[in-house]
């Protein structure tokens, strides 16, 4: 009996010291050569400046804005242990009457979508991010706070 | 038998610890900003003549040669008078917004440079001229194409000479 119970707190230990192999795990946002984005840690800030309709190649006045930027995301696990992610994206906090879209998936509030269902770890990964603002929108600040979730393969 | 309990509660913990083992999540927060700005465009949907570039804000329209006993350019009315003789036709102007709340526009034209002497441009019975614009409509509808009569009256005294000009348009919203 002393002898399982002292089995049974080295288990504890096992178990601790695996659960902290498991990180750590971050997030790596970059931009390109057109996106200005200010990376920060596990997070970034991507200014899109002024947005007036029809501005962009490609789009018309009646298309109202219409934008597209590429931008990096590298996760970074440093044990190098697991091979892909799968990343989420939420919307915290929205323009009303705006569309955002990442790789295509369009976002909703307050509802993860994913957007990489096999993102390659500890490598930069191209993702293009649209907003659309259609024409009736009054004018002012544009903000979406987008949070980015990102859970690891599970390696037998 | 107490012992045979914990062995069953220790492989349960193996277990747990095992699928849990290697999979982590993490998140960050990318933050998203612009500034909305408001905006109109003007673009001119019909004119008389053989046109090009109608729809956009560049449209050209040629009216090859013309004269008082000749025929009425394309998509032009001829009128000969006891001095002078006038071709008239119509210009569409469509204006839309975007981002905006303003409900109506001002229209105003002007020409790109002065006419030749003799030759008198007109819109909505307006003469037109090169140093002062002219107001068309101070109560325009977007998204609406206005049609504004188009004169070009020629002096019988005007000399034979290309009466090129450009018709400079202005929206302002209110």
């Amino acid at each position: 009996m002393r002898n399982a119970i002292q089995c049974l707190m080295g288990l504890g230990l096992a178990c601790s010291c695996v659960m902290a192999l498991a990180g750590p795990l971050s997030l790596e946002f970059a931009g390109s050569d057109d996106t200005n984005l200010n990376p920060s840690v596990n997070g970034g800030s991507l200014a899109l400046g002024a947005m007036v309709a029809g501005a962009q190649d490609g789009h018309s006045f009646a298309d109202g804005i219409s934008l597209s930027k590429q931008f990096t995301l590298k996760l970074v696990d440093a044990l190098g242990e697991a091979s892909y992610a799968l990343v989420t994206v939420t919307q915290t906090n929205d323009t009303e009457g705006c569309t955002v879209k990442i790789n295509g998936h369009v976002l909703q509030p307050h509802v993860p979508v994913t957007v990489d269902a096999n993102h390659p770890m500890n490598t930069p990964v191209s993702h293009l991010i649209e907003v659309q603002v259609p024409r009736n929108v009054d004018a002012g600040n544009f903000l979406s706070s987008l949070e980015w979730t990102v859970e690891t393969d599970v390696i037998p | 038998m107490n012992f045979n309990k914990l062995a069953v509660v220790v492989g349960t913990c193996i277990t747990l610890a095992t699928s849990a083992a290697h999979a982590a999540t993490s998140s960050g927060t990318l933050t998203v900003t612009g500034t909305i700005e408001s905006s109109i465009s003007l673009t001119i949907e019909s004119a008389g003549g053989t046109t090009s570039g109608t729809g956009t804000a560049a449209a050209t329209a040629a009216l090859g040669n013309i004269s008082k006993y000749g025929s009425a350019p394309t998509g032009f009315t001829l009128a000969r008078g006891a001095s002078d003789w006038t071709i008239s036709s119509t210009v569409g102007v469509k204006v839309e917004k975007a981002n905006l709340t303003s409900t109506d526009y001002t229209l105003t034209a002007q020409l790109g440079s002065a006419p030749a002497s003799g030759v008198t441009w007109k819109l909505n019975g307006s003469t037109l001229s090169d140093s002062t614009a002219t107001t068309l409509t101070s109560t325009g509808t977007y998204a609406s194409t206005g049609s504004y009569s188009w004169d070009v009256v020629i002096a019988d005294s005007a000399a034979a000479a290309a009466l090129d000009n450009a018709i400079n348009f202005t929206a302002t919203s209110n």
